[in-house]
């Protein structure tokens, strides 16, 4: 009796136990600490597969209770760290443990490199701009490069429109979209007005804008690349309509589950608004745009994406222009159309590499009828790059990439006989970059480029480097250095069109500070030009005139704070730069300080928005200081000064309803106290009868600018 | 001895049966742990106040879910009790990261349900947490998702009394401009109290949040409508 009722006894154990109605009870309890030893509270601390588990209190320590046995395994997770993992074995022994969590490498504050650039972005990091501030921007008028122009080492001179970066002329800014160069960023640009940038910033969710020292990945520009980054699927069924005192525009996207199509048609003339105020340019016919761009964006397996791009433009205008150097007023009629087309694909190759691989086609083409001469210029390029990177810890990213593509230039006068200018290039490059994270106070980027013309037959090697170090909790030193080449351009390629890439070497310093809403960026940079192109005289028809024997020196200090929201509802930044740059190139005569270059330049830029009645404000205010250009009254060359240039822009942007959808009413002045500016002036050719030249200054197009525009959605609120 | 003979296998049998029935009756005491857990969990929930004390609601939940895989309601959970947490924490982007993990949970709810009205209630509850952190640069793109979310979830569900809860509170909130509107809220929050109290049992552990929020609005406006 005895034994069967031991053995029953024992059978009835072995089965509670194993239904786990009874069953062998322990506890697990420890301490959750960082990797610098301080406690970590609210960590979920628990047996893989089963409910069993607690959190970390305020101490760290954590204690629970658990009738599991055998092989288990405990996970540690906290938000911003790493999950832990750890075997157990459970026998009926209470354990205890200390975990210790490492910092995941996303969350970690780790250190970028800013040596050189402004991002601009939704991104946590880094991010010094978004989208909106470029779009708001008041001087700008919704103008990508208007809105850089407020950055330090940035100059937009009023009668181009065109960026000027850091002592190098516009030709040596160059755009690209998702990887992809952009042949004609700008719209055609026509003497004395000045011209503006073709996209609209909303079309871009980053925008990277390098002031030099720039990736390896990028080529072809001496001073510096402007990186613009499209959105992503958008986020939902859109569409609205504008109405501007300078013509409408409609747009609207449509998303499906895994794709998206997006696109604007834009219409401009300025009939209306020369009327209101008149120009100083006349205006046979009014400039008038027709614009239109495709976004398509589609998923494509687990983790990639397709973007398609398609933007074409057609502008015409018809004026007169003055010249004083030939005391002539000369019909220009101009056409222009711009095509630009780009296909880039984005995916997943395993668990360590990506690719990005993607084609462009552009294609331009002018005619203009000047002295009633027909001027016919094409420009069409077509490209092709692949870049596949690496992601890993300490070697964070490698890149490697090729890209290859084939441009050609054209431009035709057709007088009796015909006179044709030709230049076409071949070309192909190839990078290689890595950035190490050695420590998270300390980032490395080593790249080298290689680059290869079919104009001179000739590779050009490009080396890159650049670092940045943390040296407070919330400050860092930045470093950038490079070797950037870019082939002369069809002005003198079309008569020479063996001509050496023109070569800069950039040597940037920065220091940076961000505490909290606001940051303070001081830069310091060194670029020497060699190999630029110089020639006798404009349009010079002498191939052998065309010299690479130009050099240039720019250096200068930029400094930059931004304040969002110490005083309530006020968002503003300040940027100076002072900038000493000489150069020989072209047709000057000696080394002089270009007609583009102001040696301080000052931008503030401030938005604030009222409550009452619900005012969003922008007030833009510009300084650039006297600039050269070349007086045949006086001796020497570039010895003349403009007047300083001054500019005070606004904007106001009301919110409201109308037929139960949303309203966006903008106005936008630019130079509201009429600033009486001049840009240079221009000089006949020979001197009057008293030895003196006559001249004649270059205007802005009119003094003061208004612009409205009332955006209507199209979706019911 | 005859007897002691016939008992014991009786005993046996009866045990070794026992042992055999766990097949069955281990389905049915998963389902009563899991419900239970699930009960503890909430009920602790509703007590929780402070950002510290909704963190380990959430970590209760968020084991739940791993536990059990293929349920949305413990990520569901989770992702709320991290959300309420981020709306006692201060207004900063110390708000992202917990409300980019309540994302990720809440994402692994939508995986496992595509079509539950909840969820979309949820993420419209998440998104003005977010727009508070810069409502300047995020209030345009995020706020035409909230209201994105909420029709969706009344596509799914027009009864749900927290689509019209969340969608009055946002539209009183809101400047007129922006599609706001105090009496269209106002409105709102009063066809949500009707629903709330005429809605027929629900089923258990199914959320069933907000009706006390809406009564302290109303409240507060002097607009809740007379009892009968």
């Amino acid at each position: 009796m005895k034994h069967t009722i031991r053995l029953i006894s024992l059978i009835a154990t072995a089965c509670l136990v194993s239904t786990g109605i009874l069953s062998a009870q322990q506890r697990i309890s420890g301490q959750v600490l960082d990797a610098r030893e301080t406690t970590v509270p609210g960590a979920n601390i628990y047996l893989e597969n089963t409910y069993d588990g607690a959190s970390s209190d305020a101490e760290g320590t954590f204690s629970f209770p658990t009738g599991e046995s055998g092989d288990q395994t405990l996970v540690c997770s906290f938000i911003g760290y790493e999950d832990l993992r750890v075997s157990l074995f459970l026998n009926g022994r209470d354990t205890s443990l200390v975990l210790i969590l490492k910092e995941s490498a996303q969350a970690m504050e780790e250190v970028v490199i800013t040596a050189g650039h402004f991002n601009a972005g939704d991104k946590k990091k880094a991010t010094i701009l978004n989208a909106m501030d470029i779009a708001s921007t008041a001087s700008a008028l919704g103008d990508i490069y208007g809105a850089f122009a407020t950055m330090p080492g940035a100059l937009v001179p009023g009668e181009e429109g065109r960026l000027f970066v850091r002592g190098g002329d516009s030709r040596e800014t160059r755009t690209y979209m998702d990887g992809m160069w952009v042949q004609s960023p700008y719209f055609t640009k026509v003497p004395d007005i000045p011209t503006r940038g073709r996209f609209s910033p909303l079309l871009f969710s980053e925008m990277v804008f390098s002031t030099g020292g720039y990736s390896a990945e990028f080529g072809q520009a001496l001073s510096s690349v402007v990186d613009l980054n499209t959105n992503g699927l958008e986020p939902q069924d859109k569409g609205s309509v504008s109405l501007m005192s300078v013509g409408g525009s409609v747009s609207g996207s449509k998303r499906w589950e895994n794709s998206s199509v997006a696109g604007t048609l834009m219409g401009t003339t300025s009939v209306l608004h020369h009327r209101l105020f008149r120009p100083r340019v006349d205006f046979l016919r009014d400039p008038r745009t027709l614009d239109g761009n495709l976004m398509f964006r589609k998923r494509v397996g687990e983790e990639g994406l397709l973007k398609i791009f398609l933007s074409h433009n057609r502008s015409s205008m018809e004026l007169m222009v003055d010249h004083v150097a030939e005391d002539t007023c000369d019909r220009l009629a101009l056409t222009d159309r711009s095509g630009f087309g780009t296909a880039v694909l984005t995916g997943r190759i395993n668990e360590n590499w990506r690719y990005r691989g993607g084609v462009a086609v552009n294609l331009d083409g002018n005619d203009m009828v000047y002295r009633s001469l027909p001027i016919d210029e094409t420009h069409r390029s077509g490209q092709a790059k692949l870049v596949v990177v690496r992601e890993g810890n300490l070697l964070r990213q490698l890149r490697l990439g090729a890209e290859s593509g084939l441009e050609t230039q054209e431009q035709s006068v057709r007088t009796e006989p015909v006179v044709r200018l030709f230049a076409r290039d071949r070309w192909s490059a190839g990078f290689l970059e890595g950035d190490l994270v050695p420590h998270p106070a300390l980032a490395l980027r080593l790249g080298i480029r290689l680059e290869h013309t079919s104009l001179t037959e000739s590779f050009r090697v490009a080396p890159r480097a650049s670092l940045a170090l943390k040296t407070g909790e919330k400050s860092q030193v930045s470093l950038a250095t490079g070797i950037f080449h870019q082939n002369p351009g069809f002005t003198c390629m079309k008569w020479k069109p063996d001509l050496e890439p023109e070569e800069a070497t950039h040597v940037i310093l920065n220091f940076q500070r961000e505490s909290g809403n606001r940051i303070l960026r001081l830069e310091a940079y060194a670029k020497k030009y060699t190999k630029l192109v110089t020639y006798q005289e404009p349009d010079d028809v002498e191939p052998d005139h065309y010299r690479n024997d130009g050099h240039g020196l720019a250096r200068g200090i930029d400094v930059f704070w931004r304040d969002r929201g110490s005083i309530e509802g006020l968002d503003y930044w300040l940027s100076y730069g002072f900038l000493d740059t000489k150069r020989r190139y072209r047709d000057y005569p000696e080394t002089a300080t270009p007609s583009f270059a102001s040696t301080h330049a000052f931008s503030a830029v401030a938005k604030y928005y009222f409550q009452r009645p619900a005012l969003f404000t922008t007030l833009t205010l510009t300084y650039a200081s006297p600039r050269p250009y070349q007086d045949p009254n006086s001796a020497g060359f570039m010895t003349g000064r403009t007047p300083a240039y001054r500019d005070i822009s606004m904007g106001i942007t009301h919110l409201t309803r109308l037929w139960n959808r949303r309203l966006v009413l903008h106005v936008n002045l630019n130079n509201v106290t009429a600033f009486k500016n001049v840009f240079g002036y221009e000089y006949t050719q020979e001197p009057d009868a008293e030895g003196v030249y006559a001249s004649r200054a270059i205007l802005p197009p009119m003094d003061r600018q208004i612009v409205f525009v009332a955006i209507l959605s199209l979706e019911k609120l | 001895m005859k007897q002691q003979n016939k008992r014991r296998p009786l005993w046996l049998a009866l045990l070794l049966a026992w042992s055999l029935v766990p097949a069955g009756a281990q389905q049915t005491n998963r389902e009563t742990l899991y419900t239970s857990a699930m009960e503890d969990a909430l009920s602790r929930l509703r007590m929780a106040r402070t950002a510290e004390e909704y963190l380990p609601c959430a970590n209760r939940f968020e084991r739940i879910a791993r536990a059990e895989k293929d349920r949305w309601l413990p990520y569901y959970y989770s992702a709320y009790a991290l959300i309420l947490q981020t709306y006692e924490m201060e207004v900063g982007p110390e708000r992202d990261p917990v409300l980019d993990r309540a994302q990720e949970l809440l994402d692994q709810a939508f995986d496992l349900a595509p079509e539950e009205s909840e969820l979309f209630v949820l993420q419209a509850f998440l998104l003005p947490s977010r727009i508070l952190v810069d409502p300047m640069s995020r209030g345009m793109a995020l706020l035409d998702r909230v209201f994105s979310s909420l029709n969706r979830a009344k596509s799914l569900d027009p009864e749900n009394p927290r689509i019209y809860f969340l969608e009055g509170m946002n539209r009183i909130n809101l400047p007129a401009a922006m599609g706001g509107g105090e009496e269209e809220g106002l409105a709102l929050l009063r066809k949500a109290l009707d629903l709330y109290e005429n809605q027929s049992d629900l089923p258990f552990l199914a959320p069933d949040w907000g009706e006390e929020a809406v009564r302290q609005e109303l409240m507060k406006r002097g607009k809740l409508p007379s009892e009968g």
